[in-house]
């Protein structure tokens, strides 16, 4: 698995300026519009995209078909992706709540409430939408994978506005979301696993 | 072992078309080439065998084994037809990937190759031209103590003389008795130059599977008109074709034929023709 990651970090840094570029224009943008703290979703989402990226990446340079004759297993390659998924998305958070404070000091304001509140809706972003564009980029055809890349993030987003309008307490509705959060990636992936094993790849 | 590949009534369906019942193998220390034309199913059985899809019936036994592990995955080497490798990449980080990837990756082997098929260490693959791509595929191939080459259209689209580079590539590969090759190629002329064996597969079935040498020297072509056609005895017939002016006839004993029926003209013929005669023509009874 090491020379599989090792390929990803490889492709990321080829891509990885463009993404700091979009990430700067629309994050310092957000964060004037809305809240500072909307940097950390923004980069988690971003820095968690890379990943799904890649797949396709693979894809259209023939390296996934080359990846499932090398001495590694199916599920190998698949976990991969994950990790590298939770790999990204937890720097775009961190890098994200660097941000968010070092704006909020410049603002002079630092609301922890708002801190807690963006950072679980990073988590939860991350990994609803995740627990989709992996599974789905990885084992459908790359239209459909478009397509699911689409729907996923303003699902996910979907979901989290409607916990916040049936829970009253926001940090609550948001804590819970993060839970199933957790629960929908975890599924996602063990189910990814069995799938893969004996889907036709070609 | 005696054969590095052993595949028996492989079937496998898709919605317009069927694998069926494919059976061959590569005996170790040869070249089998898997001709057919586009669509035959050549693909479909290498797929297969490299466990990319998941077959319905049969078995295939790959340098030994049922289920390839990991062990024996060490021991294939793939090449693929167009890109295998992300483009981005320059051979040097390749070079690092693999490194980590295959356990008896050799690293001095690669760069020797890479020398010796003059590609660079420091371009990224997307400035290689095709035949460059495919040299790179085959140098990692053959740097991971490859026992079995197995290439699908690896020469399909490239010029005559990088051809060429790739068939000496195969054969200096094969001159080891450890080592086998399977490829799959509808530009039967340069299988004609390197296989031992010849498998030809025709909608989704192996027609034959013979030795190249055999079919090379024993087959033959008659070309005789409506009167001569209609002479022969029709249990020689292999399958025939009836062009504008002359009827074609494949024959399996071209020696025999030529004592048996001595006015009629018999040429020796060539793997493309028994193709084309099997694909297009009908046959004997």
């Amino acid at each position: 698995m090491k020379g599989l990651l090792l390929k990803d970090y490889y492709l990321i840094k080829s891509v990885l300026y463009i993404i700091l570029v979009v990430f700067a224009v629309v994050g310092i943008g957000m964060s004037f519009l809305t809240s500072t703290w909307v940097l950390t979703v923004i980069a988690t989402v971003m820095l968690g995209m890379i990943s799904v990226t890649t797949i396709n990446m693979d894809r259209n340079s023939g390296w996934k078909k080359v990846s499932l004759v090398l001495p590694v297993s199916r599920t190998a390659v698949l976990d991969c992706k994950y990790i590298l998924y939770l790999l990204l998305s937890g720097i775009g958070l961190l890098l994200g709540v660097i941000l968010g404070v070092v704006a909020s000091i410049i603002k002079g304001q630092i609301d922890y409430q708002s801190m807690m509140l963006f950072v679980g809706i990073s988590i939860a972003m991350a990994l609803f939408s995740g627990s989709m564009t992996i599974p789905l980029t990885f084992l459908l055809s790359e239209e459909k994978s478009m397509l699911a890349l689409i729907i996923a993030y303003p699902l996910s987003a979907f979901v989290f506005v409607g916990a916040a309008l049936l829970i009253d307490n926001k940090l609550l509705a948001c804590g819970l979301v993060t839970i199933v959060g957790v629960l929908l990636y975890s599924i996602s992936w063990l189910i990814s696993r069995k799938q893969i094993i004996n889907k036709d790849m070609t | 072992m005696n054969d590095a590949l052993i595949i028996s009534g492989l079937t496998k369906t898709y919605k317009d078309f069927m694998l069926n019942g494919v059976s061959f193998s590569v005996p170790c220390g040869s070249i089998v080439g898997l001709i057919g034309e586009n669509g035959a199913g050549k693909s479909t059985t290498i797929n297969a065998v490299l466990g990319l899809i998941q077959k319905e019936a049969g078995s295939i036994c790959v340098l030994g084994k049922e289920q390839p592990d990991n062990e024996i995955k060490e021991q294939i080497g793939v090449v693929f037809d167009g890109n295998n490798y992300p483009e981005i990449f320059s051979t040097r980080k390749l070079n690092r990937v693999m490194k980590d990837i295959y356990h008896s990756w050799e690293e001095h082997t690669f760069l020797n190759l890479l020398k010796k098929f003059s590609l660079p260490t420091d371009k990224p693959i997307k400035q290689f031209s095709k035949g460059m791509k495919m040299k790179l595929a085959i140098a990692v191939a053959l740097s991971h103590n490859s026992k079995l080459l197995i290439l699908d259209e690896a020469t399909s689209g490239l010029d005559p003389v990088i051809r060429d580079d790739i068939l000496d590539i195969l054969l200096d590969f094969a001159q080891d008795e450890t080592h086998s090759i399977l490829i799959s190629s509808h530009i039967t002329t340069d299988l004609e130059k390197i296989a031992d064996y010849i498998v030809f597969i025709h909608e989704g079935q192996v027609v034959f599977s013979k030795l190249k040498d055999e079919l090379i020297e024993q087959y033959g072509i008659i070309k005789c008109g409506a009167a001569q056609f209609e002479a022969l005895d029709k249990s020689d017939i292999i399958v025939y074709r009836k062009m504008d002016y002359e009827w074609q006839v494949l024959v399996a004993d071209r020696a025999a034929m030529k004592k048996k029926y001595p006015k009629t003209l018999i040429d020796s013929v060539s793997i493309d023709e028994i193709m084309l005669l099997y694909v297009k023509g009908e046959r004997g009874k």
